[in-house]
């Protein structure tokens, strides 16, 4: 999975960054992207994002890495 | 009533006091044999993703890390307290193993984003414009053997500069995931478990290794909650070799 970072990068400059952005997105990455899964159990909404751009793409592919590590824990049990 | 749950610890671990987490609910703990979830009343039907309830999420999970090395579930985690309870204690041995290898320990993140090395400087080896003498498979022929060239020595150059990170980092961490991408501007996104007594050392060293290499741009940041080496199934690329 493509890092959010990676995403920004394609677009911008990293100068352009704001050190407030680079924090953020550092907390989407670690909070949205990466931690333990309970099977089936993320819920969330999508309606009001107000994070920077990169986070409707990152919380896609967090929604995608969580089905994936439900479906390889339901494959092996 | 569901529960939205931020992380788990041992269930002797220290707990922060007066947390507050989503939709303004007092944060507590819940106990299954050894282990412990901190959780939170879930008052509406899903979490909104915003900056807020992102914040919110990260600060109950950094109050519990200031105490010990918790695993943070991922944003978004909601269970009954039968379903948590459940999860604990069918998986208890492998969540005693997970907080027994990240004990005493943050993760630290880096990522390495080319300057001036990178795909740009390597338009030497892309292709050049049409030679007009030579027919069309020649050319194409002779672009694809200049794209492939590019395309080795910018993988040689990436694997060259994990080598020099992990000269830097490898005897200060416990663990590392690292992903590098040679093609892409953020060639080297590292995450490293490194013990809090040495998180001095771990800053010295990357200090150092920023001021060999100035061509490269360096973001750094944390300690954070374990999060790259929380989950119990999920199998990581570990290409450092220090696990």
């Amino acid at each position: 999975m493509s890092s959010p970072f990676e995403q920004v990068l394609v677009t911008s400059d990293l100068e352009q960054l704001e050190q407030a952005d680079v924090s953020l997105l550092e907390t989407l990455d670690h909070v949205l992207n990466r931690g333990l899964v309970i099977a089936g159990e993320i819920t969330i909404a999508v309606a009001d994002v107000d994070l920077i751009f990169v986070g409707l793409n990152l919380l896609v592919s967090s929604v995608e890495t969580a089905n994936e590590v439900v479906r390889k824990r339901d494959s092996t049990e | 009533m569901k529960l939205y749950a931020y992380c788990l610890s041992r269930a002797d671990a220290k707990k922060p006091d007066d947390l507050i987490g989503l939709f303004d609910q007092k944060v507590s703990a819940i106990t299954q044999g050894q282990l412990a979830v901190f959780v939170s009343d879930m008052t509406a039907e899903s979490v909104t993703v915003n900056k807020e309830s992102v914040l919110t999420h990260q600060k109950v999970v950094a109050a519990v890390l200031e105490h010990t090395s918790p695993l943070p579930f991922r944003f978004g985690t909601v269970a009954s307290e039968a379903q948590l309870k459940s999860f604990l204690l069918s998986r208890e041995e492998s969540l005693l193993n997970k907080l027994s290898a990240v004990d005493g320990c943050v993760e630290m993140s880096v990522k390495v984003i080319w300057q001036n090395a990178g795909p740009a400087s390597l338009k030497h080896f892309y292709p050049d414009p049409p030679d007009t003498s030579a027919g069309v498979g020649t050319t194409f022929l002779r672009e694809k053997s200049k794209e492939i060239a590019g395309s080795r020595e910018l993988r040689a150059r990436g694997d060259q500069l994990a080598s020099w990170f992990q000269k830097h980092v490898a005897p200060l961490v416990r663990d590392a995931h690292a992903t590098v991408t040679p093609s892409q501007k953020l060639v080297l996104a590292a995450d490293c478990l490194v013990e809090r007594s040495r998180i001095p050392s771990y800053r010295a060293a990357l200090d150092q290794a920023r001021q060999e290499r100035p061509d490269l741009h360096f973001l750094i940041s944390g300690p954070w909650a374990p999060y790259s080496f929380a989950n119990i199934d999920l199998e990581f690329k570990t290409q450092f070799g220090v696990s």
